[in-house]
């Protein structure tokens, strides 16, 4: 039968750190993504509508990448709890006494750091990609080739 | 139709470029034909003498660099003249028709050289739709489902640290944060998880009519090539200006239908987007991902809409006004007004824009750009998404009991 120490350690120790491990994975993967959908994005010449999705993106990312921080906490929170019960209540330190070794053992989380700011992805243009411009007018860029040959050493003088 | 070549797009507009440089070169060589052919017929007029008709050598050609098309205007060219034998001052004719062609040479090349520069101005009004990759941009979609959006709605179930209701009966300063966290995890990573699926659907959405948009244009541009070549064989099977286009059907009488396009794609989308905001249904709304994306980066076999479209085509003028504003009007801001129409969605019909948009968030069956941000931020205003920060201290209070 579980104690309630050990439920506490193998959550903090066990489940939570794996959870934000997984947490950590993902996101850093769906940033490896977004940056890919922000490149074509402003290939595309950012039209509103992919402006939009990275927003939408965007601060999803933001919400897991917050998420992996507030997990590594969560372990610490929940492994804090656990010894201050342990240095508090002799009941759980003789729970702690004996508690399956393999739990004991246990190595106390560290923190990874959380994957890295996307920025704003949403605005136009991406890293290392600017935002395909509008072209000339049709009708500009026609007066512009009629008009340059109008050269003085045109064969009509011939 | 097949997948679009990007490479092959280019060089199709590099060819449009080559091409019509050859046929403005024709028309400038025939007009400095006709001007000398016009000036020495002011001069006959007022001439006295014997009188003949001067040639080209029949062996001369316009200096096009292939020599598939170039154009032996000598049959045609034949002005009469007048030589007055007892005034004394003969015209050396020979020289004289030397120094046409020479002249005619000149006047070909600078017409080819009008052209020089078409391709890039070609490829400027492309770019926006043909830079992107929608073999990288379905890549990308398949990913984020796989590596992203499956794993966050398959968010770990209710007490998914097996605390047991433990963390309920800690009561220190740290404990409600932490408790919130705790309670709301699963769900809100399945709501990260429903707006990441509904970024892939937008992408999605756009992919397809990018890919449209590409796949039209090619068509487009290759129909306009054909046309031009079959336009400078007449000049060159003629040796002299023709007297119409080439025959009928050569140009294309259509552009790719990009606002069917759009509706197409925004119907299609709207199949993808759950109108729920449950985990489990969610769950259930995201299997499909993959359909929406299986063709996009090639469409062979499907047939893209046409509209009908006059293009008057038959000197290098028309044909480069007509495939401008063509590949402007129709293609460059078909893609805008369908990328518009993806954002915008379908409320209150089309035109640019389309409409006014629905200021609500999602719902079942329609997809819009903006509807999405809207759900995102009624779900940040209510507080059922976002998670609170939690501290990495003790839970515990000091009365809390083990």
């Amino acid at each position: 039968m579980e104690t309630d120490l050990e439920r506490m350690y193998r959550a903090g120790k066990d489940y939570i750190p794996a959870a934000a491990e997984r947490l950590r994975r993902t996101s850093a993967r769906f940033h490896d993504l977004l940056a890919t959908f922000d490149e074509q994005a402003a290939l595309s010449g950012d039209p509103s509508v992919l402006r939009n999705m990275l927003l939408v993106g965007g601060d999803t990312y933001d919400v897991l990448r917050g998420g992996v921080t507030n997990l590594y906490h969560c372990a610490e929170a929940v492994v804090s709890t656990a010894d201050d019960f342990r240095e508090t209540d002799a009941r759980a330190r003789d729970d702690y006494a004996h508690m399956d070794r393999r739990v004991r053992d246990l190595p106390t989380p560290t923190d990874k750091p959380a994957p890295p700011s996307l920025g704003n992805p949403e605005d136009p243009g991406a890293a290392a990609t600017p935002s395909t411009p509008d072209p000339q007018d049709p009708a500009e860029e026609r007066e512009d080739r009629d008009h340059k040959d109008d050269d003085p050493t045109a064969y009509w003088g011939a | 139709m097949a997948a679009f070549d990007r490479g092959k797009f280019h060089q199709t507009l590099d060819d449009i470029e080559t091409y019509l440089g050859y046929l403005k070169g024709n028309e400038t060589a025939y007009d400095y034909l006709m001007t000398m052919w016009g000036d020495l017929q002011s001069q006959f007029e007022t001439s006295e003498g014997h009188v003949f008709t001067i040639t080209l050598d029949w062996e001369y050609k316009f200096p096009c660099p292939e020599e598939r098309f170039q154009v032996r205007p000598g049959v045609h060219w034949s002005p009469a003249v007048k030589q007055d034998v007892t005034s004394g001052r003969l015209v050396d004719w020979d020289a004289y028709t030397k120094e046409v062609q020479h002249q005619t040479d000149l006047a070909y090349k600078e017409g080819m050289g009008w052209a020089a520069g078409i391709g890039g101005y070609l490829r400027q009004l492309c770019d926006q739709f043909v830079k992107p990759d929608v073999a990288t941009i379905r890549d990308t979609i398949l990913d984020l489902h796989r590596d992203v959006v499956a794993p966050l709605v398959d968010a770990p179930n209710d007490d998914w640290a097996h605390l047991g209701g433990l963390n309920l009966r800690w009561t220190g300063a740290a404990a409600a944060s932490f408790n919130d966290f705790y309670a709301n995890y699963n769900d809100s990573l399945a709501r990260s998880g429903l707006f990441a699926n509904l970024v892939n659907v937008g992408f999605a959405s756009a992919a397809r009519v990018t890919s449209s948009t590409q796949v039209g244009a090619q068509e487009f541009v290759d129909k306009m090539r054909d046309g031009l070549v079959a336009q400078l064989d007449q000049w060159a099977n003629e040796g002299w200006k023709p007297l119409g286009p080439p025959p009928e059907h050569t140009f294309p009488e259509w552009v790719t239908d990009l606002p069917a396009v759009a509706e197409s794609a925004a119907s299609v989308a709207g199949d993808y987007v759950p109108g729920v905001k449950d985990v489990l249904d969610v769950r259930d709304n995201l299997k499909n991902i993959a359909d929406l994306v299986r063709n996009v980066a090639d469409l062979a076999g499907v047939h893209l809409p046409q509209r009908p479209k006059s293009i008057p085509v038959r000197t290098s003028d028309e044909i480069y006004t007509s495939l401008t504003d063509a590949l402007n009007d129709d293609y460059l801001h078909g893609y805008h007004q369908a990328m518009d129409r993806l954002d915008a969605g379908g409320h209150g019909g089309g035109g640019h824009g389309g409409g006014a948009p629905d200021p609500s968030g999602i719902e079942a069956g329609a997809f819009s750009g903006q509807s999405v941000v809207n759900e995102m931020r009624e779900d940040k205003a209510t507080g059922s998404w976002e998670l609170p920060d939690v501290a990495g201290e003790s839970l515990k209070d000091d009365d809390d009991h083990y």
